[in-house]
């Protein structure tokens, strides 16, 4: 006879092994975000602990549906490729990824990604954290930081990669082949024991009669120049000042480039100097991998605390702008004349615009100084200003601000003009300065407008308080008539992205959700909800 | 990890059969077939142990679980073509020792006298679309339900064709995908009708097949987790039919017996495979809270619900 526990253990069994059949799928991590990006009509948004970045076109008909695009391990930062031409030039994402130090084959990389999710992926040979671009978004510089966000046992501060990202990568097999040099190139900077603190581009010099761009990298007080275009040569290490445990350190912050003169300037927070490299040709036809110039180092002597410089004017009429708190300095470039100009109000920054003034209708070099904390902001008309000196200069009282944000005028627009946008603490709102006519409106808030993004294409402000349901646009297109405008949204504000280089001119604002969630506006008629939408899911996984 | 599963089952099912065997051993003769007419009308098998007639004829095991067996020494008839008669006929005939020859030829008798099958089922489907991985860390979808089944004809050469209805429930939660959900649960409600046609291999063995349709009553609940916290929910009615084919092992020699007199208890082992529409995963918000601004919510892609499954069930027939 069957015995009933035996009978059925044969059932109980096999369902065991039935269940026990199933195969777990990859586990999926809780996301986490880096900052949105905006290309000209795609937002990206990056998931740094699933690998994959999220494109959400936000151009014709809008759909919550993104293109999810895999990316590297680990990646830990994101920005977009700068351009000097939108129009032109690729639309880019750039995304450094740390790799993965158990995985061989996971290593640190660039990612250049398009909004199709075409991707080109530069590997590293480090586990950088930092990234520099150069204004025409073709070198990208990637380097450690102080931080050492790459959380690695050993690092050498002072090596860098250099990727020229208007080529393709390059790996070490393939570069020896083709007797090329390997895109990136690794170099480590020479630093005289200290490592380097930021790295400049220069704008494209013509040396010896070949246009190239020179990195400048800084240190506490030496700078190296690297010749981008021939990065199989040297770099120039210069020591600015000798290094003595008395010396006090220059600790350079401020780089400023002549291109007529190939001239470059450098100004140390704790120097009372500032640093004039001048960039000379020189005669190195047998020697192909030496440079073919030689910087030699001058000095301009400032006096006082330099907080800001300033280039103006053309040779032989070059001229520095120093900003040196209660004194402005105008330095000849060609001369080392300095004259020294009192203010009516202490200045620690320089803003150069191109404009009128109410008295002189036409449009010259002129300067906003100004000091963040300060209620004052001093113009300077640059001409003749040697010897007009204190005349030059006009005081505009208003409320203290914490934050300027310059306002490109719309190139080519009627009513185009130069103005700033300063933002006062707390409730106060922000004035728009007019910085040709050199008057104020005031625009008063409810809200902190911390974090105003100006917009080019539409001459405004747009204005997104964190957490805030409420989007504004400040309308600067006609400096007669200031109309401030906002709209209402169903959800709080944690980003706002701007497309309006894009053919339908749009504003998307992210909320806060773990699904994604934003709000698409018509950028041109913000308050015309029926125009709007809001997308949900979009960052969901596949 | 597949394969080792199939391995066990197939040693399971050996082991089984041994085990089996070795019991069945002592009845030295076969049970009669049930749907052969004429020894059912010459020498009707007893129903019980009073009523048995030559006891040494049969096993102690005959004697409590009566079956449709012949007695030792008669010879069997050549088969003639399928007839069909009612399961039960044989049986009930059979008491009659002075009943009058059968009519030959096929004929159906009554459809309500079969035996009752009740099952509890354990049916599980492979997930084969990687979307399941929402709802669940496998892709085995595991089904607890009930069954019950009628043996509504039977046919020369033993098969048995048996209707049932039928109930089961899925129900899945926390999946390792999408971890921006706080909730993600899937929980189905399978009703479903089948047709069993099945065939006695051994007295304690049976091959089977099986066509099953119905509808799945699937609902979906979603909470995204964080600040913007929201629910959704989906819910979706729609067919959905399998076709399996498998084995019953059941205690021995219960087949024969009257219906409602005789207990059989036994397990069932199918394979087959699931055909059911994909199920649109969407984000339908199960609260909208007088928003402003019209909302477009993405869908999580289709679900696929066809695959291959696989069937337990333990049953009693009586």
């Amino acid at each position: 006879m069957f015995s009933i526990p035996r009978f059925f253990s044969i059932p109980c069994l096999l369902a065991l092994g039935v269940s026990a059949c199933g195969s777990s799928g990859a586990k999926e991590n809780p996301s986490s975000f880096l900052p949105p990006l905006a290309l000209m009509d795609h937002a990206v948004f990056i998931d740094r602990e699933n690998d994959r970045a999220f494109l959400l076109d936000v151009s014709g008909n809008l759909t919550p549906h993104t293109n999810q695009v895999r990316l590297p391990k680990a990646p830990i930062l994101a920005q977009r490729r700068l351009s000097l031409d939108p129009a032109a030039d690729p639309d880019e994402v750039l995304i450094l990824s740390a790799g993965d130090l158990d995985a061989t084959e996971s290593v640190p990389s660039v990612t250049a990604l398009n909004k199709r999710g075409e991707q080109r992926i530069y590997k590293l040979a480090a586990a950088f954290d930092s990234m520099v671009q150069s204004p025409d978004g073709r070198y990208l510089v990637v380097k450690f930081s102080q931080a050492n966000v790459a959380n690695r046992l050993l690092f050498n501060r002072n090596e860098v990669a250099i990727i020229d990202l208007t080529q393709p990568p390059k790996a070490q097999t393939e570069a020896s082949e083709a007797d090329e040099l390997t895109n990136p190139v690794d170099r480590t900077i020479r630093g005289l024991g200290e490592p380097p603190e930021s790295i400049v581009f220069s704008p494209p010099l013509t040396i010896n009669g070949e246009e190239r761009q020179l990195a400048v990298v800084l240190f506490k007080q030496v700078v190296a120049l690297l010749d981008l275009k021939h990065l199989d040569r040297p770099e120039f290490t210069i020591e600015l000042a000798a290094s003595s445990v008395d010396a006090p350190s220059i600790n350079l912050e401020q780089v400023l480039f002549d291109t007529q003169e190939n001239k470059v300037y450098l100004r140390g927070s704790a120097s009372p100097d500032i640093y004039v490299i001048q960039i000379a040709p020189r005669d190195v036809q047998n020697e192909p991998n030496k440079n073919d110039f030689v910087p030699s180092l001058n000095q301009l002597g400032g006096g006082g605390q330099l907080k800001d410089i300033a280039l103006y004017g053309n040779a032989p009429e070059r001229r520095l702008l120093v900003a040196a708190g209660a004194n402005a300095l105008v330095i000849d470039a060609d001369s080392n004349r300095v004259t020294s100009i009192p203010l009516p109000s202490p200045a620690t920054k320089i803003l150069l615009f191109e404009g009128r003034s109410p008295q002189v209708d036409t449009r010259e070099t002129r300067a906003l100084l100004y000091s963040l904390g300060s209620s004052d902001v001093v113009f300077l008309d640059l001409s003749q200003i040697e010897d007009r000196k204190q005349r030059n200069a006009e005081r505009l009282k208003l409320n203290s601000y914490l934050e300027v944000i310059p306002l490109k005028p719309n190139v080519g627009a009627a009513s185009a003009s130069n103005q700033v946008m300063l933002r006062h603490a707390g409730l106060l709102g922000a004035s728009i300065v007019d910085l040709e006519k050199r008057t104020v409106n005031a625009v008063s808030s409810q809200v902190d407008l911390k974090g105003g993004t100006p917009d080019a294409s539409l001459n405004g402000v747009w204005v997104a308080p964190s957490y805030q349901n409420k989007v504004g646009f400040i309308d600067l297109s006609d400096p007669n008539k200031i109309q401030p405008k906002e709209v209402r949204l169903d959800y709080p504000v944690t980003d706002l992205l701007l497309f309006t280089q894009a053919a339908q001119q749009r504003v998307l604002v992210t909320h806060d959700s773990s699904l994604g969630r934003a709000t698409v506006l018509k950028a041109t008629d913000l308050r015309d909800l029926t125009q709007a939408v809001t997308l949900e899911g979009f960052l969901l996984g596949e | 990890m597949k394969l080792e599963a199939s391995k066990a089952l197939f040693f399971a099912i050996i082991a089984f059969s041994a085990g089996a065997h070795a019991q069945t051993q002592t009845p030295t003769e076969p049970p009669a077939a049930l749907t052969e007419e004429a020894p059912a009308a010459e020498a009707p098998p007893a129903v019980s142990a009073s009523v048995a007639s030559p006891a040494p004829a049969y096993d102690s095991q005959v004697e409590l679980a009566p079956s449709g067996g012949k007695p030792k020494g008669a010879q069997p008839h050549p088969l003639s073509a399928p007839r069909v008669i009612a399961l039960n006929e044989a049986s009930s005939k059979g008491l009659d020792t002075d009943a009058p020859a059968k009519p030959k030829g096929p004929r159906m008798i009554s459809v309500f006298k079969g035996a009752v099958r009740t099952s509890l089922d354990v049916n599980t489907v492979w997930n084969l679309d990687d979307r399941y991985q929402l709802f669940d860390s496998s892709d085995v979808n595991v089904r607890l339900g009930v069954s019950a089944g009628y043996d509504l004809l039977s046919f020369d050469g033993g098969w048995v064709v048996a209707p049932e209805l039928g109930w089961s429930r899925e129900s899945a939660s926390g999946g390792p995908n999408s971890p921006q959900f706080s909730k993600k649960e899937l929980v189905a409600d399978h009703f479903f009708g089948a047709f069993r046609a099945r065939y006695p291999l051994a007295s304690w063995l049976e091959s089977f097949g099986r066509l099953q349709g119905g509808v799945a009553w699937t609902r979906v609940d979603l909470e995204s987790s964080g600040v913007g916290f929201n629910q959704y929910s989906t819910e979706d009615k729609a067919p959905e039919f399998q076709l399996g084919a498998g084995l019953v092992v059941r205690t021995p020699d219960a087949e024969s017996a009257p219906p409602g007199e005789s207990l059989a208890l036994g397990f069932t082992l199918e394979a087959g495979y699931q055909v059911a529409p994909a199920l649109k995963l969407k984000l339908d918000r199960a609260v909208t809270d007088g928003q402003r601004i019209s909302v477009l919510t993405s869908d999580l892609g289709e679900l696929s619900r066809s695959g291959p499954c696989l069937r337990l069930g333990i049953f009693t027939r009586f």
